[in-house]
């Protein structure tokens, strides 16, 4: 076997796992992500950088392309620079813009693993409904334009049910974009039981931004705020505006910071009744506290439960036609539904809840509960989930890690030879 | 997909005593220190579901058949072989990996399994649950 060659336990793999939110990257064997910065990268496309780009202009016709300038990571994306847009290289989970992602793969290995790409074995996660022909195109890119030894594809839900030792399930992802439930029988992926919902964390964060907007709250991320002065509850906000902030800030980025903040709100304010929305219910619930960036504050009582509800009950929704849309229970008794009737009950016995969203209060406890009430008679329901937010956040990666570092995995890797005498289509045969 | 772990040398060889000869009634398998190799940790002549049970740890994880044997509704006696994957919740999350992505490779090694069940804690290895799933036939 060609994968002989990477005998030892130590290659210094490299496990990237590319979500909505962020990208995870460290070395296979550590517990946690080297590196967990926004997959979302700021870009300006010039002539505004007149400086350094005055010399270039005049050797002649230069591509668009060739002048984007990108910014990635925190700390270029906290302050707003002159028409920068921000924008992501997925589309539905799957890379759709090939320079993007280069360059985010390029800043990974130069400024987190600080090492290059081509001494290091690269596992790669993926979406279960991943296209053929992007994993072809990915497993070219990385033997030819980046020289790799050796490369893996996975598909994040397998890894994130093996992390919780399960090779047989469902996969409940809730993530930024949408939510899933993907069966796995014995570590594959079933692909037509694969059920998609775009209630994610994104229609939670719309859900606040038009409550809010309803409250006549305006939402002023960080970026705008000089400096603020504390206001009673419910009263207007007095802040003064940053000094010396760029002319051209553009809506995109503005878009993205609100949407951060929007973020914190919910991690903090929101929650997942155990039972049916119902208003008395969740009035007897003590409500929060939350102060915005621009010192406006008040507190949430039985609206914090409403934002939330939709994710399992879309039809208390307003404002948006969501009669087609699944609930989260829903979701896990369609896909199931679609599976084998023989393979059911073990199905429903191992729910595993992974991604960010899932991390809203009280969500696996609506979701278990939920469960148990709409499966057949007779059949054992279990949710389980990763208690940590790190892992329930990484799950993919974590799984990825431990797997690239394990001695027998050495095998299963698609190796340069490999590579070369197959080319790019044993991608499917080596990585199912 | 799968870890890629191989068997240890007497994985099989113990495992057709067991279904051919009947010589064991349950077995245990573990995987080795450096997580290469499906090992047999212990095969044992005699002992009820219960003892298997018992032996299976609460902080590691490990793979275990089991021959049952029950009566039919007309009277007939029947051997069938139980493979179990046991995955406890309690586990660090390296040995669930490990584990759970080893257990197709122990799988597509044995044959004559008549059922297969993932199990995390103990509810989920219920004797009569197991029973009533073998006289209906198992699931592959």
């Amino acid at each position: 076997m060609s994968g002989g060659v990477y005998g030892g336990d130590e290659v210094g793999a490299i496990v990237l796992d590319i979500g909505n939110t962020t990208v995870r990257a460290g070395f296979a064997g550590e517990d946690t992500p080297k590196a967990d910065f926004p997959s979302y990268v700021g870009c300006t496309t010039d002539g505004n950088f007149e400086d350094d780009n005055a010399m270039d202009t005049a050797d002649g016709p230069t591509s668009v392309a060739s002048k984007r300038k990108y910014y990635i990571g925190y700390n270029f994306l906290s302050s707003p620079k002159e028409r920068m847009e921000m924008i992501s290289p997925l589309k539905d989970g799957m890379i759709d813009d090939w320079d993007l992602f280069k360059e985010l793969f390029d800043h990974t290995f130069a400024n987190h693993i600080r090492s290059d790409p081509s001494v290091h074995p690269i596992l790669m996660t993926e979406p279960a409904w991943n296209e053929r022909g992007k994993r072809e195109k990915l497993c070219e890119l990385m033997f030819e334009t980046y020289n790799v030894p050796a490369f893996y594809l996975c598909k994040s839900p397998v890894l994130a049910g093996f992390a919780n030792g399960r090779y047989t399930g469902i996969i409940l992802d809730s993530g930024a974009h949408h939510t899933s439930a993907i069966p796995i029988y014995d570590g594959y992926v079933l692909q037509q039981g694969i059920v998609k919902s775009p209630l994610g964390g994104d229609f939670v964060t719309a859900q606040c931004r038009s409550y809010l907007a309803d409250k006549n709250v305006e939402i002023v991320p960080t970026y705008l705020v000089g400096s603020k002065t504390p206001v009673g509850k419910g009263e207007p906000s007095i802040y003064t505006k940053r000094a010396n902030l760029p002319a051209k800030i553009t809506q995109s980025y503005h878009n993205y910071m609100v949407k951060n903040t929007l973020h914190d709100f919910k991690a903090s304010v929101l929650e997942v009744l155990d039972s049916n929305f119902h208003e008395i219910n969740a009035g007897s619930i003590p409500s929060m506290h939350y102060e915005f960036p621009d010192g406006y504050n008040n507190s949430y009582g039985v609206d914090r439960f409403k934002l939330a509800e939709g994710l399992f009950d879309p039809s208390t929704v307003k404002g948006m036609d969501c009669t087609n849309l699944l609930g989260i229970s829903q979701l896990i008794l369609t896909s199931v539904g679609i599976c084998d009737i023989d393979i059911r009950p073990n199905l429903y016995s191992s729910v595993v809840v992974t991604g960010g969203n899932s991390l809203l209060r009280g969500f696996c406890d609506r979701l278990s509960r939920e469960l148990q009430n709409k499966v057949p008679p007779g059949l054992r329901t279990k949710v389980v989930s990763a208690n940590g937010s790190l892992e329930r956040r990484c799950g993919a990666w974590i799984g990825g890690s431990i797997l690239a570092s394990l001695g027998s995995f050495q095998q299963m890797w698609i190796s340069k030879q490999e590579y070369d005498d197959g080319g790019k289509n044993c991608v499917e045969r080596k990585c199912p | 997909m799968t870890s890629g772990v191989t068997l240890g040398e007497n994985v099989l060889s113990t495992y057709d005593d067991c279904q051919l000869r009947h010589k064991y009634k349950f077995i245990l398998f573990k995987l080795n220190d450096n997580k290469t190799q499906i090992v047999v940790e212990d095969a044992v002549t005699e002992g009820s579901y219960e003892d298997l049970l018992a032996r299976l740890p609460e902080d590691d994880g490990r793979f275990a058949v089991y021959d049952f044997q029950y009566f039919t509704a007309d009277g007939g006696e029947r051997n069938k072989l139980v493979l179990i994957a046991w995955v406890p919740d309690t586990a660090k999350i390296k040995v669930k990996m490990v584990y759970a992505s080893s257990k197709e490779n122990l799988k597509k090694e044995l044959n004559g399994i008549h059922l297969h069940v993932q199990a995390t804690d103990k509810d989920e290895l219920d004797k009569d649950d197991i029973l009533s799933k073998l006289s209906a036939g198992g699931s592959k």
